[in-house]
């Protein structure tokens, strides 16, 4: 039986949400905090913010492409009895929006959907998704699960806070100025040589470089936390497999982040001085910008995933009832992957690079499938012979299981030579990184927020509106990017404003979908909110769990823990352990359970 | 709880393990070991150090010396691989002395080896790709003219028309540099290698029987080269209508199709253009 | 605690000694169990960053490789322009500045504050010859010849056309290495003033001054390396 968190011999103390009177004190508390489960709420709620910003962005991309642009000719006769013909164009959506708002200018309709979809892309990935999940749950849980009292650097993490949001003030700054064209990527030459309006492509840049110095201050954070201040018994087969994801993802945060800051730099210095290193017209080669961008850009992919790996370990254990089947497989897989991400970059380039280097990097490919197949096996394995509730938090791991798998199956005809020459920059490629990124991370993302929100906040959330929410996530969802697969076989070329009448059809379906996607969001926002306001008091372990957060009070007091605890059981061993603080009335568990394992 | 007011040996006696490392990394935790250099050490290093430095920058003008003194050239290698190897030794004498790696905990040793096997992977790969995009799978190959239109990054600018410039390896006559092949015979497929044109000339051999053994290779759709249609002639019409698979799916926009030469929605019998599809 | 024979602890004023930064009464944070493991996560979590800075500096190697393999003139031409002898007092006085930032850490170790003050001092003051030399006898000279990077080259005598390629790479090189050579030199600055305010570093307490040497030392592998692509091979 581990330790329970009781009071006994130690004054009482308020959740770590409590704070002193009055309201400047309560902000002045929250700037100047070094607690990391604050820092993680921040984090948290910016993360959703920008996720916000980000959706809408992609939203206005969808709009516009609900139909191609069109030149209309109307013949009609005038006033003086002559046959006019007039032409008027359709389709244009973005630009009849901005300019009903008074905004457009004097940009063209492509124009704008350029500058939204570089928005979207540049605020999803960068200010959203890397943060997301290391961020705020990893902050918030990664030293309460190891037994902590504060991660390793605690005033490194405030300092990653602020960094986060200097980088995006300077992203949202380009944004108001305008927005860049270029895409989330800035493709030289095109980055290094559109003359509209110099600042924007460097403030954007600059965002981004900015940006990369939180991510590496975390994941730095992070390493030292589970080296050096694991609780005592838990060695590192005893952690969560959570912990283990958060571990792989840092490692990756740490070694591959500092590149995209040269590349960002030399990108600034060939915008500024033409510098020569990615111009052909002095000697450089665009391409080697795609290197340098995807050896960042490919394993930041993995830090998107892995976390969200991670949680659904957690989820579908716990929802489950069940040990993990195949434990030292899954944090052995964690790593096997965080390692081979750093090899496979090349294949985001295999239509601009040699053959050599194309073939090589597409078998080394397909060796990343293994590792994350590996994973999927024994998720499976796990949920085998549980007892699933099917509740908000196993929901988005069961769909999570369904969507990131056909994300991941995608993948391999893209990671083909033959195959990828025909689908390179086509909306194959936009519906693969969506079912992996939005149906991987997003999802477990949201799975975990809903598992974690009770001991968060204190507070449980309606579980009915959230399933809806969810029911509507997994249809719009679906419907939005499931369709692109077919655009993308049948040709339709990613990032254009205009198609041929051809995928009007798909792009149909596809801009409904995204409107269902974003009513499910709003539906979770509105569950958020009001959890928050009027949410009914949640115990300190309503889902029966076993690993160390679940020992602690919701929310937890300030030091995490009363009493550094002891670990004496596996974070997985239903089986054979009762949960801490579990009351019979909020979750069933077996009923052999607390009886000596066979 | 609080353990650190007994001492590690009661507490290891009663609860199993030492408060202050529960779990055994680092025996000599209690004792509060840090490495402090010897003063010597150092010094020997930095001369060391200075040395290789002296060292590297000589070999590099006796390298310089004796070119110019004897023409002795000495291969690329030699110079690179010379340097880096100094360059190597002093930095591995900096990482192991100066920063302590050698009596630090075998991690940091670890995490730099890691960082620098990264490094390695990105170079090598970069270097991969950029050493060998010019070159083309000989088995693939065949005959390479360079480049179809013969324009290139310095060629003068097109004139008005856009006319095509004539490859300096090549002459397509404007034609497409596939079309010219199968023409000619020089595509490199081994039973037609005699092309269309020897087929056409030759009398003991007919132009059906060139189409018969290229479309034998499973064709769908006919090459715009046949002219005499031999693709329905010899039967391989049949064909276009098992599958539809590779067609354009039939038009359900809101509009008319953008091309008028275009049909709309017919399944099948549809006209082929001289555009190749 | 760890004493060796020379240890001459230093006489501390009254001041000093009640102040809560100075290294006697300074105490670890209280999420660790002793001051040794925060000392150890410290050092791990400094070699971290400077994997970090490795990669960084990684894309410029990489560049330089990169464009080595395709203009091999090009770059033999460019290691000509440069005075070995700038380099290679610049590489002596990096080295230099590596042993007393190595000997300050000592220092610190045996309570000698006096002359961990003066290492940390020679240190700052390399640094600063460091920088002198590379401005005042590399970079001002090639700027005034036209040797620029970028947009700005005008050096008429180029014999070959990418030679202003080079001349990029080596101003981004040693520019952006020049720079790390600044942060080092204001991280030092910062350990020598709360040396001397508060004697806040000693044979317990003397995290800051260890991850400062590590930076630096870090500056130095940099340059040990650089010196020789910059300037030698051919």
């Amino acid at each position: 039986m581990s330790t329970l968190d009781t009071h006994a011999g130690h004054h009482d103390e308020g959740s770590y949400l409590s704070g002193p009177p009055g309201i400047m004190a309560k902000i002045w508390q929250w700037a100047t905090t070094v607690d990391h489960k604050k820092i993680g709420v921040m984090y948290l709620f910016a993360v959703l913010f920008m996720f916000f910003v980000g959706g809408t962005a992609a939203l206005l991309v969808r709009y516009e492409l609900i139909d191609p642009m069109r030149d209309v000719i109307t013949q009609s006769v005038n006033a003086d009895g002559d046959l006019v013909e007039t032409t008027t164009s359709t389709g244009e959506n973005l630009r009849d929006l901005f300019s009903g708002l008074g905004v457009a200018g004097d940009l063209t309709g492509t124009q704008i959907y350029n500058r939204a979809f570089t928005l979207h892309g540049a605020v999803m990935v960068f200010m959203f998704i890397v943060p997301s999940i290391p961020a705020s749950l990893g902050n918030f849980f990664l030293p309460v699960m190891l037994g902590a009292k504060d991660v390793a650097f605690p005033r490194l993490n405030l300092l990653s806070w602020y960094i986060y949001l200097f980088g995006s003030a300077f992203g949202i700054l380009s944004i108001l100025m305008g927005g860049v064209e270029t895409g989330w990527t800035f493709y030289t030459p095109y980055s290094t040589t559109t003359d509209a309006d110099h600042w924007r492509v460097v403030l954007m840049v600059t965002a981004a470089f900015i940006l990369g110095f939180s991510s590496i201050l975390t994941g730095l954070n992070f390493v030292v936390t589970v080296h050096k201040l694991r609780a005592p018994g838990m060695g590192w087969f005893d952690m969560p497999l959570f912990i283990w994801a958060v571990y792989a993802t840092s490692i990756i945060q740490v070694l591959a982040t500092p590149v995209i800051g040269i590349t960002l730099l030399l990108l600034i210095f060939e915008r500024i001085m033409n510098i020569g290193i990615f111009d052909p017209a002095m000697g450089g080669d665009p391409v080697l910008y795609q290197h340098f961008f995807w050896f960042y850009s490919h394993p930041v992919v993995y830090v998107m995933i892995l976390p969200a790996m991670g949680i659904i370990s957690e989820l579908l254990a716990i929802h489950a009832r069940k040990h993990i089947f195949g434990y030292r497989a899954i944090a052995f897989s964690s790593l096997g992957i965080a390692g081979v991400s750093f090899l496979v970059w090349g294949h985001h380039i295999f239509t601009a690079m040699g053959e050599l280097a194309a073939i090589l990097f597409s078998g080394l490919t397909f060796l990343v499938a293994i590792p994350t197949a590996i994973k999927v096996f024994n998720w499976i394995a796990t949920l085998y012979k549980g007892s699933i509730v099917l509740n908000t938090p196993m929901c988005y791991g069961l769909m999570f299981l369904f969507t990131f798998s056909i994300g991941g199956l995608t993948g391999l005809p893209l990671a083909t030579l033959a195959t990828d020459l025909h689908l390179h920059d086509s909306y194959y490629v936009v519906a693969h990184f969506h079912y992996v990124m939005m149906g991987g991370t997003v999802i477990a993302f949201m799975g975990g927020i809903h598992h974690w929100w009770p001991k968060m906040f204190g507070k449980m959330y309606n579980e009915p509106g959230a399933l809806i929410g969810m029911g509507l996530v997994f249809i719009g969802f679906n419907v939005t990017f499931f369709t692109q697969f077919f655009l993308g076989t049948q040709g339709m070329p990613r990032r254009y404003a205009n198609y041929v009448d051809e995928f009007q059809t798909l792009h149909q379906i596809s801009t409904y979908g995204s409107w269902i996607l974003g009513l499910g969001f709003l539906v979770h926002l509105a569950v958020f909110v009001h959890s928050l306001i009027a949410g009914e008091k949640a115990p300190a372990n309503p889902w029966g769990g076993l690993t160390l957060e679940w020992e602690c009070e919701s929310p937890p007091i300030e030091h995490n823990f009363h009493h550094e605890p002891i670990v004496k059981h596996g974070p997985y061993d239903f089986e054979t352990t009762v949960p801490p603080h579990w009351d019979p009335k909020d979750y069933p568990i077996h009923p052999d359970a607390g009886k000596a394992a066979h | 709880m609080d353990y650190t007011e007994h001492t590690k040996a009661e507490n290891v006696a009663q609860l199993g393990w030492d408060p202050e490392d529960p779990h055994g990394i680092n025996p000599h935790h209690g004792e509060h070991h840090h490495f402090i250099a010897d003063w010597r050490m150092q010094v020997g290093v930095l001369a060391i150090l200075l040395f290789f430095t002296f060292l590297t920058v000589a070999f590099f003008r006796v390298e310089v010396w004796a070119e110019v003194a004897f023409g002795i050239h000495l291969p690329g290698w030699v110079n690179i691989a010379g340097a880096m190897s100094i360059a190597t030794i002093k930095g591995i004498l900096v990482a192991a002395f100066f920063m302590q790696l050698k009596y630090d905990k075998v991690l940091n040793t670890f995490v730099l080896l890691f960082c620098l096997l990264c490094v390695g992977l990105f170079l090598g790969f970069s270097m991969i790709d950029l050493g060998s995009r010019h070159l083309v799978n000989p088995m693939a190959a065949g005959e390479i003219s360079t480049g179809g239109t013969g324009v290139g990054l310095n060629s003068a600018p097109a004139d008005e028309d856009f006319s095509v410039r004539m490859s300096p390896k090549v002459n397509t006559q404007g034609m497409g540099i596939i079309y010219e092949a199968r023409l000619t015979g020089t595509d490199n497929k081994d039973h037609h290698y005699w092309g269309l044109e020897k087929f056409r000339n030759d009398p003991n051999h007919s132009e059906a029987e060139f189409w018969e053994i290229h479309y034998g290779d499973h064709a769908t759709h006919r090459d715009p080269m046949d002219e005499h249609d031999y693709f329905t002639q010899l039967g391989f019409g049949h064909h276009a209508e098992e599958s539809d698979a590779n067609k354009s799916r039939g038009r359900t926009g809101l509009t008319p199709g953008i091309f008028s030469d275009v049909p709309v929605d017919d399944h099948g019998a549809h006209d082929s253009h001289d555009d190749g599809h | 605690m760890s004493t060796m024979t020379d240890t001459n602890p230093t006489d501390v004023p009254q001041s000093i000694l009640k102040s809560p930064k100075h290294w006697r009464n300074r105490i670890a944070g209280h999420h660790w169990r002793s001051g040794d493991e925060e000392f150890d996560a410290a050092k791990l979590g400094m070699w971290l960053f400077l994997t970090t800075e490795v990669l960084l500096f990684a894309g410029i190697f990489c560049g330089y490789a990169v464009f080595r393999m395709m203009y091999p003139e090009a770059w033999a031409n460019g290691s000509h322009y440069l005075d070995w002898k700038f380099g290679a007092l610049n590489t002596g006085v990096l080295l230099i500045s590596s042993w007393t930032a190595a000997n300050a850490v000592r220092c610190a170790q045996l309570d000698k504050q006096f002359w961990l003050r003066v290492n940390i001092i020679v240190t700052i003051a390399c640094a600063a010859l460091f920088i002198f030399i590379k401005l005042k006898f590399e970079y001002m000279v090639k700027l005034g010849q036209g040797k620029a990077p970028g947009t700005f080259f005008s050096y008429p005598h180029a014999h070959d056309a990418h030679e202003p390629l080079w001349w990029s790479l080596y101003y981004i090189g040693t520019g952006i290495h020049a720079l790390h050579v600044v942060i080092g030199a204001a991280l030092f600055g910062v350990v020598l003033y709360y040396a001397k305010r508060y004697q806040a570093y000693g044979p317990t307490q003397y995290t800051l001054v260890e991850n400062a040497a590590l930076y630096w030392h870090l500056v130095d592998l940099v340059w040990i390396f650089l010196f020789p692509l910059l300037y030698l091979i051919h």
